[in-house]
Parts: C-alpha cells; structure tokens; sequence
C-alpha cells in the first residue's frame, strides 16, 4: 500500500489557493510556514548562484574539449570537486 | 557526469527553492547560502546519479539536508551545546522581523530539533508529501508524521506563549 507513486511535484505549487492544510501540522502552523518559505523563496536570487552555474558550465566545456577550443584550463571554475572532504 | 538538460533547468529553477529550504533550516543566513552553493555544485559534480523524470527537487533537496547534517556535525564537534548555540544563532535579527508574530514564530521553528524542524519545512513549507520527505531524510514514513506532530505540538505551544520563545529584552 505504500507504493503510491503520486510525485506531487513540489517545485509548482499551484497558488490557487490551497487552504487546505496538512491535517497533522493544522492550519495554523501550516500557513505561517508557507509564509515564511514564500517571503523566502521569493527574494531576488544573488547574482553568486547564477555566476556559479556559468562557471560549471564553463569548467564543463573546458573539461570536455569537445570545442576545438584547447582545453586551455579547467582551472578557471573554482570548484571543489571534492567529495572526500568530509572527514 | 555531463548534467542533462532537465537538470541544468531545473538547477536554475531551483534555486530560490533551495535557498528558501536552507533559509528556513539556519536562517537567514550566510551560512544558508553556502549550503545552497555547495549543493549546486554537488549536484552538478555527480548528475549522474540523478535518474532523468525522477523527482529533481527532492534530489536536491536531499543533498542539501545532507550538507546541512554534515555541517552541523562538524559544529557538533566544535561546540557541545550545538541545541542552544544553533538556537540562539538561528534567530533572526530583530529588524528583519516584519511583524511580531512572525517573529515569534521564526524563534519558535528555530527552536525545534532539527529533525522536527526538517520534517515540517519539508511538508509544510515545500510541499512534498510524507514518502518524499522520508525519502530525503532517510527515514520511515510513520517518524515523519510522528516529527511532524511533535513539531506542531511544539509550535503551537510556543506561539501560544506557554514557552516565551525568547523575550529578548532585558
């Protein structure tokens, strides 16, 4: 019975009001958590996170060397590719 | 390792996402937007690991509670009180505050063991249903509805000024 397979997409929440909350968080708590993730996750994205992205598609490029362009240097993306470094 | 399509997309996408996720986990904070860094560029390094069609939120989203984890256990080791110094640390600054009330319930959710805090930000705030969330925290269906009504309960308690959340002023 736990083999629901219902993704329910949480990525698009539709806005069409839903004021239905989750019946075990209740409506109260429900809708100040949704408060607070929407102030959040509608504030403007810091330009880092876009820079960043250009710079692994960047290293990407370099890496693959499928351009002609001479895989100069993969050296320009800072990133740390280090999974190791947990310890 | 060349992330598809879907993935470069969807890690765009994602981002105000994430970072309302690691917002919601430590506050606003410098710290949340390292972690939101850091899972960009996980994400990108093994997106071979992601399965095209699956359910890419909830694949970034458990990367990032994995750092967050890793994060805290390495605190952990720092500071013994991790319970009371995350606590106090995870407080927003009283000007950032848009009214009171939600204040008082940021101090409340910043209070909340993190486990409890992770299971309602992740069903309450995000969206995802209980497999999903159990699926990024690495637990059984039944503890997330268990977190989640202890997180509730103690929510509740809090706003209802049972437990001062924190008065502040001296």
């Amino acid at each position: 019975m736990s083999d629901t397979d219902g993704p329910d997409d949480p990525g698009k929440h539709d806005d069409e009001g839903e004021p239905s909350a989750d019946p075990i968080i209740g409506q109260a708590v429900g809708s100040r958590l949704k408060s607070l993730f929407d102030e959040f996750s509608s504030e403007e994205v810091p330009d880092r996170f876009l820079d960043l992205i250009g710079q692994l598609e960047e290293s990407e490029k370099a890496d693959k060397g499928d351009g002609k362009t001479g895989s100069e240097s993969g050296a320009d993306g800072p990133v740390p590719d280090s999974d190791k470094a947990n310890s | 390792m060349t992330p598809s399509d879907e993935v470069r997309k969807g890690l765009v996408t994602a981002i105000p996402h994430l970072r309302a996720f690691a917002m919601s986990l430590c506050g606003r904070s410098a710290l949340a937007d390292d972690l939101v860094q850091e899972t960009l560029t996980k994400a990108w390094a093994k997106a071979d690991s992601y399965k095209d069609g699956t359910n890419l939120m909830a694949w970034l989203f458990t990367i990032l509670r994995n750092e967050f984890y890793s994060h805290l256990r390495k605190r952990k080791r720092e500071v013994e009180d991790v319970d009371g110094a995350e606590a106090a640390q995870l407080v927003s600054a009283p000007g950032q505050m848009a009214n009171l009330e939600m204040g008082d319930f940021r101090t409340a959710l910043a209070k909340l063991p993190e486990d409890q805090r992770e299971a309602i930000i992740l069903v309450g705030a995000s969206g995802f249903s209980y497999e999903e969330a159990a699926d990024i925290m690495g637990c059984a269906v039944g503890t997330v509805k268990s977190r989640l009504s202890r997180a509730r309960t103690r929510l509740t308690e809090m706003m209802e000024g049972e437990v001062p959340p924190d008065s502040g002023q001296t």
